[in-house]
């Protein structure tokens, strides 16, 4: 079968099985482009997936869009990218997220590949993903405010000035941990002992000598 | 297989052993970039592993989103620095297939032959390294010798070594050279003398086979479910490769072959690495026997800027000249995602257009993130020597990894 023809059935195959909950299907610039409500986000992957025919086994990539300042409808989008290696076919499909709603079903149950790139979602487009083993910051600091790839935040950023230790956003609390980082403290304090130092603690007792 | 069902035995039967954690990075000599691996040891057994990254993120895709689609070929230069222009040509196929263009047989060709290129020089460096980290020295001198020689031709091409900005959206940036093929045979010859060299230095050392051989296996339906793509897929036994299953820029006018690998080990990575550079080359060979002659861009004066000289002289120059410069290169409102065999994988650019000069939002599909998130899992049961051969056998470049 052709391209074309292949992507007739799949879609013809996503209606029959989802009928009218899906918004939309069709062929843009030669790939199937599917748009759906989020409540078939985790099940169109798992039926892509498991179904006998298409196998879409190959996990190629999952984005975050903030349609902010061009619908009324929703905002954001997550964009998924799956391929069929027995088909050598790719498809698209996008979940819809009304403005109240930043949060969908984690892939990576189906998916071990979804693991980074919903993370990197995460961090850069504020989508949360549910059951999600390890939700937290990839690419910025664990205690960066903000999602830097939604259109509300500013290409410059947040904070003035250099980035301080421990990445604080506004003035008045940078100044507050920079006076708190003033007063060091030893060193034995800070890092918890490892096991061969309390190793060499023992054996430094029994003999009494260093 | 038997290995880990062996280390399983050994760590579940000593549940209170002493653990050892070690952090491998963020600075080490041994991490390809600033990748930070925290392992927890066993001896000298790595019983968990946590990976972190992001200290090379750069923010692209935000950036992105206020540069000019010719602009963004810059970023592009600095996601895959051993690599460059393998990116910046996905980029403008991409930015060409959201615009429509079809640029002429000539630049095809020529962007066929800079991929390749691009190809062997990213293997070179990758093979090389994993030679040093595995002991032998001697094949990264020979190799990056070659690099060497080959950054002579992109710079007398593009003018700058690393961040070649090759190409504009709509053809290339100039025409080739006058000795452009000569130079291209003159390379090809001792390339091929040293390829043969390292062959018979390393693939069959005893050492190097010992160290290499069984260390990290991946099998095939792990590996699609990984997300994994290009030459680590190939070498775990699955012929996927977008040159051949869905080929851009006229590579379906080329003879050549996609080399495959058995269990994903990374042996079978280095064989199919250094296969790969042979059939590189053949396709080399080929574009440079048949290229074609022609214009070097696209017939599109809206979006390809055009002759300086012209500027001067002609009304009509002079007003797209005016219009690219002031109000920049305006696609139709889309998007559209387009792949390209990358040396490193399937690199791929999904890109929204609201109709404005800007991408709306840029999506870059970096092969390395999703080799190294399996990296947990590829260490979890080796010895800490073979986490280093892993990492380096993988090929993760942090530029691209965090873009």
């Amino acid at each position: 079968m052709t391209r074309d023809e292949l992507y007739d059935r799949l879609e013809k195959d996503l209606r029959d099985r989802f009928g009218d909950q899906l918004y939309s299907a069709g062929i843009d610039y030669g790939m199937l482009v599917v748009t759906n409500p989020p409540e078939l986000h985790h099940e169109i992957a798992a039926w892509a997936k498991e179904h006998e025919f298409w196998k879409f086994n190959h996990f190629i990539d999952i984005t975050a869009v903030d349609q902010y300042t061009r619908f009324d409808t929703h905002r954001f989008e997550v964009v998924v990218h799956l391929r069929s290696h027995t088909h050598n076919l790719k498809f698209r499909y996008k979940t819809l997220l009304p403005a109240d709603r930043t949060h969908v079903p984690t892939l990576t149950d189906l998916y071990a590949g979804a693991s980074w790139s919903e993370r990197e979602a995460y961090d850069l487009g504020g989508i949360t993903f549910d059951g999600h083993p390890r939700m937290t910051r990839i690419m910025n600091p664990d205690d960066f405010v903000g999602h830097p790839l939604r259109k509300d935040f500013p290409v410059k950023g947040l904070h003035r000035g250099s980035f301080p230790r421990g990445t604080v956003v506004s003035n008045k609390r940078r100044e507050s941990v920079v006076a708190k980082q003033t007063k060091p403290k030893p060193a034995d304090q800070i890092l918890p002992r490892t096991p061969l130092e309390t190793r060499r603690e023992r054996v430094r007792g029994e003999d009494g000598d260093a | 297989m038997l290995r880990q069902v062996i280390d399983r035995a050994i760590v579940e039967e000593t549940p209170e052993r002493e653990y050892y954690d070690l952090n491998l990075g963020p600075s080490h000599p041994a991490m390809h970039g600033i990748l930070e691996n925290r392992v927890k040891l066993d001896g000298e057994r790595i019983v968990d592993c946590e990976s972190h990254i992001g200290y090379c993120h750069r923010s692209f895709e935000k950036l992105a989103e206020h540069y000019s689609y010719n602009q963004v070929l810059t970023i592009t230069d600095r996601m895959n620095y051993v690599s460059a222009m393998a990116n910046n040509i996905g980029w403008t196929l991409a930015a060409e297939k959201l615009l429509g263009i079809e640029v002429p047989k000539r630049v095809q060709y020529v962007r066929v032959i800079m991929l390749e290129l691009n190809r062997i020089i990213d293997h070179l460096v990758r093979v090389g390294i994993l030679g040093v980290d595995s002991g032998a020295y001697t094949g990264f001198l020979y190799f990056f010798e070659q690099r060497e020689r080959s950054y002579k031709i992109i710079e007398k091409l593009t003018g700058a070594r690393l961040t070649t900005t090759f190409g504009r959206v709509g053809g290339l940036d100039r025409p080739l050279y006058p000795e452009f093929k000569e130079d291209i045979y003159e390379w090809i010859g001792p390339l091929r003398k040293v390829l043969k060299e390292f062959h018979t230095m390393l693939t069959r050392n005893r050492i190097f086979i010992e160290r290499l051989r069984d260390v990290s296996p991946m099998n095939a339906e792990r590996a699609l479910e990984w997300g994994y793509t290009g030459p680590m897929l190939r070498a775990a036994g699955v012929e996927y490769d977008l040159r051949k299953h869905e080929p851009y820029s006229s590579y379906e006018d080329f003879d050549f072959e996609i080399p495959l690998g058995g269990t994903g080990d990374a042996y079978d990575r280095y064989m199919v690495c250094m296969e790969e550079m042979e059939q590189s080359i053949r396709i080399i060979e080929q574009a440079v026997e048949n290229l074609p002659e022609g214009p070097h861009h696209a017939d599109v004066p809206e979006v390809y800027l055009p002759e300086k000289k012209d500027v001067y002289s002609n009304m009509e120059a002079m007003i797209y000249h005016f219009k690219i410069i002031m109000h920049g290169i305006c696609p139709p409102a889309g998007e559209v995602y387009q792949a390209i065999e990358a040396p490193n994988g399937e690199l791929g650019f999904y890109c929204v257009s609201d109709g404005g000069p800007n991408p709306y939002r840029l999506h870059f599909r970096s092969p390395c993130l999703y080799y190294y998130q399996s990296i947990e899992e590829l260490l979890r049961g080796g010895l800490i020597a073979d986490a280093i051969m892993t990492i380096s056998s993988i090929n993760v470049i942090a530029g691209e990894l965090e873009r």
